[in-house]
């Protein structure tokens, strides 16, 4: 618990990342390359406590130090990454992240993950294996792909039928990565503009966007304060914070002006991005400074809407009691 | 999902504070924000408090504290007088002194058009009455 403030962390990796898990192509190397650059480039100071290298399968040993004993998160998600243009596994696979989450299940949830692009038709038969066997809560889209792959959210073919299973398995939840494309993929089919179809068409779902579509941010801003059942994941933009504080203070600022603190949640894209501890520390000390306030009209930043970003939205979205001091 | 509709003035009486602000909102601010696909919904309100939510366009528009400061705030004021206006959108305090000073001097434009257009529909019954 952080300052008595309930840490619920959307999403956290089991990577695999190991020379092993990539495939035998020429562009593997660029696209697991771009991966860790991101993750060198925004991890915050002192949140790498010693490891060396990210490239490899991380242990569930590791990943509850890094997650849980060394930071304030009381509860986290672990999501499957379904890219598979460059591993055989997928970066963050299945089997990984349902692992940890069975190892800690006070903990963990697990997040599962398909594409159609990579499952083909037994898509739905693997979402059905997730949820049923496995115990998945929610599953994560990734949509854009190199060689030919890329599908759109709205495609009512390709990817309706996948909501409404998840639907139908009783699942409520659906994840996006948009934007911050990894190694040559098309920028631009990570834009989260689909996402407007499938949340009209699908009322009763809700649809949570992640790294806040950077760099198609105003969209996200947009698309996020018009529908009530798109929410946003921070999902490493914190790091942004050590880089270009004013850059994400002005990011933050427009987000709770124009889509409010009840549809932001906390991610922390632990391992990749270190230990949540220091992004932790710095969101519950941060400030919208007050040239923004003057200059660009943003509120002021709360206790309240940060223990909101922090866990509670997420908790309310996955029906999740708070232990008592949060609770109350 | 987008539009979400709302009744005009379900279950209030233009005799209770509710039913005079529903009022207002139904006859001059919703058809505005209904042109462009935006709404304004009355949530509760009490001689000390109003409560109201936008809903669709409106809800993600970057100029919905505009809205209040021009239109919404002096509209419900007209029926609730100081009441303070809860419409779940937040600026800093230095915008929210821009707002009002914006609103106060678009009550007085607007006072001194309708003072023109009284003056204006006067003079042309004067000079009707002559005819």
């Amino acid at each position: 618990v952080l300052h008595d403030c309930f840490v619920f962390d959307c999403v956290i990796h089991a990577y695999n990342l190991s020379d092993a898990n990539l495939l035998d192509r020429a562009d593997a190397e660029i696209g697991r390359g771009s991966i860790l650059k991101l993750g060198l480039d925004t991890r915050a100071p002192n949140s790498a406590l010693g490891y060396s290298s990210f490239a490899r399968d991380w242990s569930d040993a590791e990943l509850w130090d890094l997650v849980f004993a060394r930071s304030s998160t009381d509860l986290a998600m672990a999501q499957t990454v379904p890219i598979f243009d460059w591993f055989r596994d997928g970066f963050a696979p299945v089997a990984s992240q349902h692992r940890f989450a069975q190892a800690h299940p006070e903990q963990v949830l697990f997040c599962g993950g398909v594409d159609p692009s990579y499952h083909g038709d037994a898509v739905l038969e693997e979402m059905h294996r997730q949820v049923e066997e496995l115990g998945a809560r929610s599953f994560k889209f990734y949509n854009a792909h190199i060689d030919d792959k890329t599908w759109r959210s709205d495609d009512e073919t390709v990817a309706y039928p996948m909501y409404a299973k998840a639907r139908e398995l009783g699942i409520k939840v659906l994840q996006f990565h948009k934007g911050v494309p990894f190694g040559n993929q098309n920028m631009e089919d990570l834009r989260p503009n689909d996402l407007q179809k499938a949340a009209r068409d699908f009322p009763d779902m809700t649809f949570i966007i992640h790294h806040l579509a950077l760099p198609y941010f105003d969209e996200c801003v947009s698309i996020a304060g018009r529908f009530p059942n798109i929410h946003l994941a921070l999902s490493g933009s914190l790091g942004l914070y050590f880089v270009s504080p004013k850059y994400f203070l002005r990011l933050l600022g427009q987000l709770l002006a124009e889509v409010g603190s009840d549809k932001l949640i906390w991610g922390s894209e632990a391992a990749l991005m270190g230990c949540p501890q220091p992004y932790l520390e710095a969101f519950w000390d941060l400030q919208i400074p007050e040239d923004l306030q003057e200059d660009y009209g943003y509120p002021a930043i709360t206790p309240e809407d940060k223990r909101k970003v922090l866990g509670l939205n997420l908790a309310q979205m996955f029906d999740v009691s708070l232990p008592g001091r949060a609770a109350s | 999902m987008l539009r979400r509709p709302i009744d005009n003035a379900s279950g209030t009486s233009p005799a209770t504070l509710s039913g005079r602000i529903q009022a207002k909102l139904d006859g001059r601010v919703r058809p505005m924000l209904q042109i462009h696909g935006g709404d304004i919904e009355l949530v509760n309100s009490s001689p000390d408090s109003v409560v109201v939510r936008f809903h669709g366009a409106c809800t993600g528009c970057p100029l919905r504290p505009l809205t209040i400061a021009a239109l919404v705030e002096p509209s419900i004021r007209e029926v609730a007088g100081s009441a303070t206006v809860d419409s779940g959108t937040r600026v800093s305090a230095a915008a929210a002194r821009r707002l009002a000073k914006l609103a106060a001097s678009s009550r007085d434009a607007a006072s001194h058009i309708h003072t023109a257009l009284v003056a204006s529909a006067e003079h042309a019954q004067h000079c009707s009455g002559k005819e």
